[in-house]
């Protein structure tokens, strides 16, 4: 942060607990009143004379000073049952350095640039404290201006008005070395380049704003979540310097549209509900954008599950599948059996109504390959053969074997235990470009799997020719695919404080932290188990490596008392949580502590006068 | 029959009837112990006139009233050195922090000096301080049987409390007065040095002195702990201290050592010194604890 001031914000949540404060009337007014109820007539004077030598002003200090102990106690009683949220002291830096690139004339949109590039050193001009050192350094066409504030108004001022007199393009390299030399100096400096086309090579420690230009920016995060109700809202928050403008946009299996224009002040957060298409479901994406047509500059998805439970078509031949009507019998909970049925392979019209996803099926299962030009818009499963997912191996027959590997992390072979299924008959196919081997046995794949759209998984033998159906492999992995493919997403189930979480991400590295902090809490593979346990419930955010996937994985919906962190930090800086509880339980136990001693203290020494 | 004595109840009373003080030098400084002669005639004091009887001594015969009035009249005197009892009764606010002091103080006083009277003592009893008021209206002047209850009823008007110290009060009271071959104070003696000055002032009064000193059971539980602000009764003066359990037992320590100094001090300087509780009352156990005391027998 640049340019913090010394800053000691206190926010109570119970803040009625302050009303215990009066407490301190009676007990001021006790020890007041204490003194006459404690002198004592004593004729023997001389020999109490003898003993000790008087310290009357001492005397009069120490009480002076357990009446202040006293209060200070209650006070800290009192704020600790006033539970505050927190209080940070921000030391403050000792030297910022602003280094800025105005906009060429002649650039595209430059005027506007420089518009916003003024705002954003105005603003950080602003943030500046006022004990801190401040230098802003402007880049021109020649020499860099240097600006030393002896006050901030001034320079700002000034700052403003060089951007305005930049007459040529500014030379970047010059800019960086005045600014690498005045950096320089003892206690360092903070460094902040301001430019709309940051270059490559800046020394890692600089703070980089890329503003003004339509770069891609990190200052911008989109989370998507599904409330209890069921609503769909896209939360875009503002990390960076500037006012953020521009859209978000849907993108999923129907056209890309417009969900919003929006204006965005720095750290404020904007939360938009996100409209589907009737029966829209799958995999979708909503990303902000300068424009409709720009790059994307931050995306988060969501997988849009189906409207109840899932609609399952089995496709045999002669219409006719007991065993799988039995076992989907008892998955009544996720299938349903009015809207589920049996077709017969060679009925066009029943196959005919697979072409749309979700409508009337949203899941199908061939006990034979369909056939290859067969318009599948809904996940399928398939037995028999590899279908579209590979093709056979020519010159090898049929083998027999069982399964010998397969991705036990896998969320379709979640809790799957392919050790006791064989199977006869299985057809050695090579998998096709993009297909995924879930299972494999001694002859090959066991279990190919394509992600999609519309995704499809393929036993290379038929189901009535293994025990894969007397298995309770198959059960759970029925159920995997009616929970994964209807839309559920394992790794959103319930989170318990304190209890492990499963990261939703598909694949590749994760980085897992509360939303909307930079600090790491967990890091590892997907499918690994959420190791960190929160003290309490609130929003994470799992980001993979592409940074594409910023997930938020709240269990009872989007935390209505989450705010930006930027607005946090000004109304209640947060320490850190595990820190500021120490600090509180700590607090309170001295507190406890001190009281117990002036109260042991009272009744061994402070008893009536008689 | 006993007069009526409000301090002294009637059974006391009968068993003071047989009892004298005790009075073992005379002022002259000859070890006496015999009981003073209450008759007239045989002091240097002029006292009064009365008719002649056959049998009296003609020296004492007033010549000049037979002369004047042409009857005999014969001079009666005094036996001041041995007959005059003085009870310095102490006052002070140090004998008002327990009230159980001040009735003590009340009753010993009473039971001195109805024996006093009993036996033919002038009895006077002096305040300390002296009360001008007090000191007007009957201080040095009570004798014979007749003056017990009114005696008794000075004694009860005494007023305690007064915030003096004792020593300057005892000095004022001494001062210029001649004390009586039996003297003795009543008092707590709650004085610095342990009533050093006091006893050596009696004593330069060639007086018999004895000190009846009385002692109040709350001074064996002082002050209650804590930051305590302690107050003189009689000088005025205050100590902020903490009591301590400590320093409690090192006060009670204290006050053994000062008891036993005034005992000590008293032997040394001649002076009988008897102990009293206070809240004792005028009764046979306190007639005992004077008998054993010397001051009657």
């Amino acid at each position: 942060m640049i340019g913090a001031d010394i800053v000691f914000a206190l926010s109570l949540r119970r803040p009625e607990a302050l009303v215990f404060l009066v407490l301190a009337v009676p007990i001021a007014l006790a020890y007041l009143v204490d003194p006459i109820r404690r002198r004592s007539r004593e004729p023997f004077l001389f020999l109490w004379a003898s003993l000790a030598a008087p310290r009357p002003w001492l005397g009069r200090l120490r009480r002076a000073g357990e009446l202040a102990l006293l209060l200070a106690a209650l006070t800290l009683l009192v704020l600790a049952v006033a539970d505050p949220g927190g209080a940070v002291l921000r030391a403050p830096a000792r030297f910022v350095l602003l280094a800025v690139v105005p906009p060429a004339p002649g650039a595209p949109a430059g005027g506007a640039a420089a518009s916003v590039l003024a705002g954003a050193v105005g603003r950080r001009l602003e943030s500046v404290g006022p004990t801190d050192g401040v230098c802003v350094v402007v880049a021109c066409a020649e020499a860099p201006r240097v600006l030393v504030p002896p006050r901030r108004g001034p320079v700002g001022e000034e700052a403003l008005a060089a951007l305005d007199e930049n007459e040529g393009p500014a030379d970047r390299t010059a800019l960086a070395g005045l600014v690498a030399r005045l950096a320089e100096r003892p206690g360092g400096a903070e460094v902040h380049w301001i430019d709309p086309a940051p270059p490559a090579g800046l020394p890692a420690t600089w703070h980089v704003h890329a503003v003004g230009a339509a770069a891609p920016s990190p200052d911008i995060a989109i989370v998507l979540a599904r409330l209890a109700d069921g609503a769909l809202v896209a939360e875009a928050t503002n990390r960076g310097p500037l006012v953020w403008r521009g859209v978000l946009r849907l993108r999923g299996q129907a056209a890309v549209r417009t969900v919003a224009a929006l204006a965005i002040e720095p750290g404020a957060s904007r939360r938009i509900p996100v409209e589907l298409e009737p029966g829209e479901t799958g995999e979708i994406c909503v990303e902000a954008a300068a424009t409709l047509e720009d790059w994307p500059l931050a995306r988060a998805s969501h997988f849009v599950p189906p409207r109840g439970r899932v609609r399952v078509l089995v496709v045999a031949r002669g219409g006719r599948a007991p065993l799988l009507e039995i076992l989907l019998a008892q998955l009544a909970d996720r299938v349903d059996p009015a809207g589920s049925g049996v077709a017969d392979s060679a009925d066009a019209a029943a196959l005919r109504r697979l072409e749309r996803a979700g409508d009337p099926y949203d899941l199908a299962i061939f006990l034979e390959p369909p056939d290859p030009e067969l318009p599948v818009a809904v996940p399928v499963l398939v037995f028999g053969g590899a279908g579209p997912l590979g093709r056979p191996r020519e010159g090898e027959p049929a083998r027999a074997g069982g399964v010998a590997t397969w991705q036990r992390r896998h969320p379709l072979l979640s809790w799957v235990d392919f050790s006791p299924v064989v199977a006869e008959g299985i057809a050695p196919v090579a998998p096709a470009a993009g297909v995924e081997v879930l299972a494999e046995g001694p002859v090959g794949p066991m279990l190919l799997y394509r992600p999609g759209p519309p995704p499809r998984a393929a036993f290379p033998f038929r189901l009535e020719r293994s025990n894969l159906a007397l298995e309770w492999a198959f059960t759970t992995l029925l159920s995997n695919l009616i929970r994964v493919w209807g839309g559920e997403r394992p790794e959103l189930g319930p989170c318990a404080v304190g209890a492990p979480f499963p990261v939703p991400a598909p694949a590749g590295p994760v980085r897992v932290g509360r939303h909307g902090e930079g600090d790491v809490l967990w890091q590892g593979e997907a499918g690994e188990g959420f190791p960190f346990r929160p003290r309490r419930a609130g929003r994470f955010a799992a980001v993979t490596g592409s940074a594409v996937l910023e997930a938020c994985f709240n269990p009872g919906g989007v935390d209505p008392a989450w705010a930006p962190p930027a607005a946090r930090a000004a109304a209640a800086p947060v320490a850190e949580e595990r820190g500021a509880a120490d600090w509180r339980s700590a607090a309170a136990l001295a507190v406890w502590i001190a009281l117990g001693v002036l109260l042991l203290e009272w009744a061994l020494y402070h008893r009536g006068v008689r | 029959m006993s007069p009526r004595f409000a301090l002294l109840s009637p059974e006391c009373m009968r068993l003071l009837d047989r009892l004298e003080i005790a009075v073992w030098e005379t002022r002259r400084g000859r070890p006496g112990g015999s009981l003073p002669s209450t008759s007239l005639g045989l002091g240097t004091r002029f006292e009064e006139h009365r008719r002649y009887a056959p049998g009296d001594d003609l020296r004492y015969l007033d010549w000049n009233a037979l002369g004047r009035l042409g009857e005999p009249f014969t001079k009666q005197f005094a036996r001041e050195e041995a007959g005059r009892l003085t009870l310095l009764l102490d006052r002070t606010a140090s004998m008002a922090s327990d009230p159980a002091l001040e009735s003590t103080a009340r009753s010993v006083s009473a039971l001195l000096a109805y024996v006093g009277l009993r036996t033919g003592y002038h009895v006077e009893v002096i305040p300390l301080p002296l009360s001008e008021e007090r000191e007007h209206h009957g201080l040095g002047g009570f004798f014979g049987s007749g003056a017990v209850g009114e005696l008794g009823a000075w004694i009860e008007g005494v007023e305690f409390g007064v915030p003096a110290p004792l020593f300057p009060a005892v000095r004022q009271a001494v001062a210029g007065r001649e004390l009586g071959a039996a003297t003795f104070l009543v008092s707590d003696l709650a004085d610095p040095d342990a009533g050093e000055r006091i006893l050596r002032l009696l004593r330069a009064h060639r007086c018999q002195p004895a000190l009846v000193q009385l002692f109040s059971p709350l001074a064996r539980d002082p002050v209650p702990l804590g930051h305590r602000e302690l107050l003189d009764p009689e000088t005025g003066g205050t100590l902020r201290i903490r009591v301590t359990p400590r320093l409690r037992r090192a006060f009670l320590e204290r006050l053994a050592r000062f008891h036993e100094r005034v005992r000590h001090r008293c032997r040394a300087l001649g002076v009988r010194h008897v102990r009293l509780a206070a809240g004792q009352v005028a009764d046979r156990a306190m007639v005992r604890r004077l008998r054993e005391g010397g001051v009657l027998r």
